[in-house]
């Protein structure tokens, strides 16, 4: 582009405009308006209207992908874990919504072996789907946040099935081998609500909660847990106790259940076991404990190894009780009173052994149940006290311990 | 102004003055009102307010459907440059279609008629000019100085072609989007928070990020907000500075115009030559000779200007007259269809960018060269990744990632826990500058959030479903999207090192099950007491790297636990694990 | 001559204006009006105001013949807060015309409401239009969440929930924050505090959910005030059941509701999975939150014969609340 033609002031400004700070600074130097122009400026502003419109109209209509909520029950998928596809069923009266899908997917062990969980579960029209089976290691995969309350109780593994019935019905069973009938007893009770009426028998022990089976037998533990109430499901319920009676070996009884039903007449759905820092206290390992009728005074024995040791584990229960009670004498026996419950507590060592009572409102009775357990802890064979100081088995591998 | 403009004497009349009074040369006085150069104003206006909306909706309790990422979306050189890298065009980058189209038929309209940058530019100028007419209309005179932002445009399509899209850099949509996101929006709601603190509850309304717990920060912030200043302060020296030298947009378009069916054309038997179109020629597209079509802006203030009405905006006029112009002009013999030929100036229409060819090729030789020089710094590279560039979920793998993210910070914008973060030089190199990342320091990626993928415009951030972050339905056998691991610091750690107890980590980590766990201990401390300590440990198959644990961690300084991009699931040659290996 | 002696005169005026003015900015004793003086650095760093709450907190007078913990179980929610409020004492009790009340829901976290790891929303809902049919003149809704605030008001419920049962949600900016004196408290005597819905507020009101807590055991109503403070709570880790304690002194509200819709009974404070939420259908209101939580504890979380989480003891040791629930007045109620 060659050399600007007028370099010299424009013509049309006047004196005023070649001042910095032009005082005009609005003013426009055309002479005729065009119709057409102000016409094509009206089309600009239709259409500078639409566009506003359909941004409008747009923020009404969101993608309903963007507020979905993936984890409602609405939602077709609600499995909560990738891993397990299972759905809610941890409380006896949780109703799943979806039947589950095969569980054994992803990194879960492919065609397990069913462990001690007996053939033919499933009665009649109902059937069985695949099996899946959890370890030490991967069971929190299935049950996170209840797998340290298994591994605390000798936990070797969960067999996880799924049956299926008419109308869609489900029975979710999971059957913890937990090593000892210590353990299974321990679970089955420390898992009980305190409406559940127990039965015990025959070395098995178990109750149905509306939809729901529990039964402690031998060393395994098993859950089995219903969609519904419907008779079908509670038939099926009635049929898996009758299998697990016949189908898994009532093992050797426990001392413990001995020592309960014999001195005191409690059934061993009442049976509690308890390996680390019973009743929150860090030295009270090993500990059976067992509720009276009243559902709060508990009776517990622990062996301590020999009298030496009982009389100073003993001592150091009297510590703990006294951290939240006092000091009371009732009928010249030093009890423990609870500051907040207003609970009677104590322990004595009986032998190699430390007995003891916890949480009675009533001294007397509590007194005299445990004048009764001490002696029978006292008469027990020395070989059974030495078993009882080893203790049932622990878990193959806890994640609990570092 | 209703008297001729010629006639004033005496005192200058206010500009804007209402009148229902024909006009003097007999049209009605709407046509006054509302011609071209009004109407423009209104758009600009219009397409300013639009943007900030946009900018401001771009939050979760806004949000609802609106088209977030508008500009971006219809930014052609967003679309073109990714096409070139990646070969696709993403979602909906075919909207740039819509501005395509008018700048094919009308030339660079978008310039002066919606892009927000150019609005503020001319504004600025607009609002500080401070120079005569004459003054003026030496300023926008074209200068050789314009071809620049060709160059740029040519070197950032060819790194964009071998796979390096910077054009982010410099597209003034990102980086408007971008100043607004680091720059612009925390201060102004530092003032408007501060403001409704002092109980005028009315600048609560206006604040951009409703409910941030916290003013939001960002990395860099000063950078960005200097740069805004510079490029607008740079109006004062020449007027639309960054429209005229640097924007590879207003080049990519300016290219495209040189076919455009509409142009300015000047009536050579009428103009006078007097330069007074210069005066407000935003583009400095030599309006009063041979019109530059690729320089135009299509403001239509130099039809304004003109006082003896020789431009108009018209239909496919003649590219050349010359042959048509009887007698020789410097006699002032010459006519053109019988009327006498008063410009000296016979030029009317430049149609091509005033590059030389020569420098085209310099161009594409400097692209070619930049590539490696940007790929192979050692923190982009698949064989020397940052620690700390851990991606926002959804985010395709680091190499694919850099040919589409445009740097434009739209998911910082949106980011309600401002973990977003624009990288510095240090995590991303030169290549990565501005690009998101997470600092856990700042922030943390909220599990149920997936809003960075949805405003994403060219897929850097892949749109992710909440199921599919999740792992959740169909994606149960992909499993979730992780974006790192976290890393415990034992001699950091209060209850591995200090005898404290602490769990905040585990407390808020959001997985099911819970990544973390503990080693519960009663510990009997130097001091005689007993405290309970829950020493954490990480489960890493279970941990998706969303960082809350280092966010939350009590040792704040330097985390006790802290993410790094190792176990990312984008991709499959940065897990950590043999186990879960899944390709995505 | 003249001139210049004015002039002289003009600049010497000036001069020693200026310099025994700046001379007694900063030279002044502290005292004395528009002194600067600030000797050793001191004066100058900055005084944040502190506030403080009510002295007796937001509760009404103590009755010795109400109950202090209504218990209804149910599916219909407005029913139950009706008859568990009815239960101690009925909502005119609480809340009289012109109140304004402030209702603190639990909003930790952004989960959506049937994973129990929030207040649930009906819940909130009903409270609100409680409120407003006893005559409060305003009813507010507010929390401080962990996670994003607008996000977990949203994905809750909470958020559309109370809105549209009439009352305002407060969300949390950064201006929210005033100094909270507590006195007697050891952890909190002095802490941020989400003071901007109290402003005016004459009744309060907590809602929140029981859930369990892999920390304190048990998140529960006392556990709830925790989301009116702000600052560096993830400090609160390394003795939280002190910071219950102190968090049950700093705030004394009105009553409490303990939202046993859901219970989170393991996996908490954040669940995420519905294996870990059981159905409660238990609402309890009361006047001792201590007792309301241990019911909770007992009842909902059904760890009766666990002992209490430590913070119980702390806060019955300052006078607080009764954790033992049984031996207070306790009226239950089937609804429905």
């Amino acid at each position: 582009m060659g050399a600007a033609p007028a370099r010299s002031a424009p013509p049309g400004l006047d004196a005023s405009e070649r001042r910095v700070l032009n005082p005009r600074p609005f003013r426009v130097f055309r002479k005729t308006y065009s119709v057409t122009e102000a016409k094509a400026g009206a089309a600009v502003v239709v259409l500078l209207a639409l566009v506003a419109a359909w941004v409008a109209w747009r923020g009404a209509h969101p993608d309903p992908s963007l507020v979905a909520d993936p984890a409602t029950p609405t939602a077709p998928a609600e499995a909560p874990v990738a891993l397990s596809a299972a759905p809610a069923r941890s409380a006896p009266d949780a109703v799943p919504s979806v039947p589950p899908v095969a569980p054994d997917r992803g990194n879960l062990p492919v065609a397990p072996d069913r462990g001690v969980l007996p053939a033919a579960l499933a009665g009649k029209g109902w059937s069985e789907g695949p099996l899946a089976r959890f370890d030490a290691e991967n069971l929190y995969v299935k049950i996170n946040g209840r797998a340290d309350f298994f591994l605390a109780r000798g936990f070797r593994s969960l067999t996880f099935v799924t049956l299926s019935g008419p109308a869609g019905a489900v029975v979710d069973v999971e059957l913890y081998d937990l090593g000892s009938p210590e353990n299974a007893l321990g679970a089955f009770s420390a898992e009980k609500t305190p409406e559940a009426k127990p039965k015990s028998g025959g070395g098995t022990s178990w109750y149905v909660a509306r939809n729901a089976l529990f039964v402690a037998r031998g060393a395994s533990y098993v859950r089995a847990i219903g969609s519904d109430e419907s008779p079908a499901v509670v038939a099926q319920l009635e049929h898996l106790r009758k299998t697990f009676e016949g189908g898994i070996a009532a093992g050797e009884k426990p001392w413990t259940v001995a020592l309960f039903g014999d001195a005191l007449g409690l059934p061993p759905d009442r049976l509690q076991y308890t390996a680390e820092s019973a009743f929150s206290f860090g030295f009270a390992r090993n500990v059976s404990s067992a509720t009276l009728d009243d559902g709060e005074t508990e009776l517990f024995v622990l062996p301590a190894g020999d009298e030496g040791k009982a009389k100073a584990l003993s001592a150091q229960f009297e510590k703990g009780f006294l951290s939240y009670g006092e000091k009371a004498v009732v009928a010249g026996e030093p009890w423990i009173k609870d500051r907040y419950l207003g609970a009677f507590s104590r322990a004595k060592a009986a032998g190699t052994f430390v007995v003891g009572v916890r949480g009675a409102p009533e001294v007397a009775k509590a007194a005299e149940a445990l004048a009764k357990l001490e002696r029978a802890v006292l008469a027990l064979s020395p070989d059974v006290a030495k078993k009882a100081a080893a203790g049932p088995p622990t878990a193959a591998k806890g994640d609990a311990d570092e | 102004m209703s008297a001729s403009p010629k006639s004033g004497s005496g005192l200058p009349l206010p500009s804007f003055r209402p009148s229902l009074a024909p006009n003097p040369d007999g049209s009605p006085w709407w046509a006054r009102t509302f011609r071209i150069t009004n109407v423009r104003v209104v758009s600009q206006l219009f397409f300013f307010a639009l943007f900030v909306f946009l900018l401001s909706v771009t939050w979760l309790s806004r949000l609802k459907g609106y088209p977030a990422s508008l500009f971006l979306e219809v930014d052609p050189l967003v679309s073109f440059a990714t096409a070139l890298s990646t070969h696709t065009v993403y979602r909906r980058l075919w909207w740039a279609l819509f501005l395509l189209v008018p700048t094919l038929l009308l030339g660079r309209v978008f310039c002066n008629w919606a892009c927000p940058y150019g609005t503020l530019h001319q504004f600025t100028g607009w609002l500080f000019n401070i120079r005569n007419n004459k003054n003026r209309i030496d300023q926008n005179r074209y200068r050789p100085l314009y071809q620049t932002k060709y160059v740029l445009l040519g070197l950032f399509l060819v790194l964009a072609l071998c796979g390096a899209l910077q054009i982010g850099l410099l597209d003034p949509i990102c980086l408007l989007v971008r100043t607004f996101t680091v720059a612009i929006i925390p201060a102004v709601d530092l003032g408007l928070v501060s403001l409704a603190g002092q109980g005028l509850s009315a600048a609560s309304n206006l604040v951009f990020k409703p409910a941030a717990p916290e003013p939001r920060v960002f990395a860099g912030a000063w950078f960005v907000g200097a740069l805004l200043v510079g490029l607008v302060g740079a109006n004062l020296l020449v007027p639309r500075f960054f429209c005229r030298v640097l924007c590879p947009l207003g080049a990519f378009l300016g290219v495209l115009s040189r076919w455009s069916l509409w142009r300015i054309d000047r009536d050579v038997t009428k103009c006078t030559d007097c330069d007074l179109c210069l005066k407000g020629c935003e583009g400095a597209s030599d309006p009063q000779g041979a019109l530059r079509k690729s320089e135009c802006f299509v403001c239509f203030n130099c039809i304004d200007d003109c006082p003896e009405d020789a431009l108009s905006f018209r239909f496919n006029p003649l590219p050349s007259i010359s042959r048509l112009v009887k007698g020789s002009p410097k006699d002032g013999t010459a006519t053109l269809h019988g009327l006498p030929v008063i410009s000296k100036n016979l030029g009317v229409e430049v149609k091509a960018p005033d590059v030389p060819r020569r420098r085209w090729i310099l161009t594409a030789a400097l692209g070619v060269l930049a590539y490696p020089f940007l790929r192979y710094s050692k923190d982009v590279n698949r064989r020397g990744f940052h620690p700390k560039a851990i991606r926002p979920p959804g985010s395709v793998a680091e190499s694919e990632f850099l040919e589409r993210c445009i740097k434009c910070d739209q998911c910082l914008n949106v980011c309600p826990t401002n973990v977003l973060q624009p990288a510095r030089l240090a995590v991303a190199g030169l290549e990565g500058l501005w690009t998101p990342v997470m600092d856990f320091s700042v922030g943390f990626c909220q599990l149920n959030c997936t809003l960075c993928s949805e405003v994403c415009p060219t897929g850097a951030i892949q749109k992710t479903s909440l199921e599919k972050k999740l792992g959740l339905g169909a994606f149960a056998e992909v499993g979730p999207v992780r974006l790192g691991t976290a890393f415990f610091d034992r001699g950091r750690c209060l209850p591995w090192a200090m005898e404290t107890p602490c769990v905040v980590c585990e407390e808020v980590c959001p997985t099911t099950p819970k990544a973390i766990g503990t080693y519960d201990e009663v510990f009997t401390r130097w001091d005689g007491k007993s405290v309970t300590l829950n020493k954490p440990y990480m489960r890493p198959e279970l941990c998706i790297g969303c960082g809350i644990c280092q966010k939350e961690c009590p040792v704040i300084d330097d985390a006790a636990v802290y993410v790094t991009a190792v176990g990312e699931t984008r991709d499959g040659d940065r897990t950590l694990l043999l186990t879960g290996k899944k390709s995505a | 001559m003249n001139e210049d002696r004015r002039r002289l005169l003009k600049q010497l005026g000036a001069v020693a204006g200026l310099s025994l003015g700046a001379g007694y900015v900063s030279l002044a004793p502290s005292g004395w009006p528009l002194s600067l003086k600030d000797p050793d650095g001191e004066r100058g760093k900055p005084r944040g105001t502190s506030l403080r709450l009510p002295e007796k907190g937001f509760a009404v007078d103590p009755s010795g013949v109400l109950p202090h913990l209504g218990v209804a179980r149910g599916a219909n929610v407005d029913a139950m807060l009706k008859a568990a409020v009815d239960a101690i004492g009925g909502i005119h009790r609480f809340v009289k015309t012109g109140d304004v009340v402030l209702v603190k829901p639990n909003v930790a976290f952004e989960r959506s409401a049937p994973l129990g790891a929030t207040s649930n929303p009906e819940v909130v809902a009903a409270l609100v239009r409680l409120c407003r049919e006893a005559g409060a003149a305003e009813v507010r809704v507010a929390d401080n969440p962990i996670e994003s605030p607008a996000a977990c008001f949203a994905r809750s419920g909470v958020q559309r929930a109370a809105v549209d049962a009439g009352s305002e949600v407060y969300l949390p900016t950064a201006s929210d924050f005033r100094m909270l004196e507590t006195p007697g408290a050891t952890h909190i005597a002095r802490w941020p505090f989400f003071w901007r819905p109290f402003q005016g507020v004459t009744k309060v009101i907590g809602v929140a959910p029981v859930k369990d807590h892999n920390l304190c055991r048990a998140s529960m109503t006392t556990k709830n005030w925790y989301g009116l403070l702000g600052g560096r709570r993830n400090q609160f880790h390394q003795d939280i059941h002190g910071i219950i304690a102190d968090l049950a002194l700093m705030l004394r509200p009105t009553f409490v509701v303990l939202d046993g819709t859901r219970v989170l009974w393991r996996s908490g404070p954040t669940g995420g999975s519905l294996s870990d939420v059981k159905e409660g259908r238990t609402l309890i209101a009361s006047t001792d939150s201590l007792a309301a939580d241990a019911f909770g504890w007992d009842e909902l979380l059904e760890r009766k014969g666990e002992l209490l989480p430590a913070y119980f003891e702390k806060a019955a040791a300052r006078g607080l609340g009764t954790p033992d629930w049984r031996s207070t007045n306790v009226r239950e109620i089937q609804v429905g």
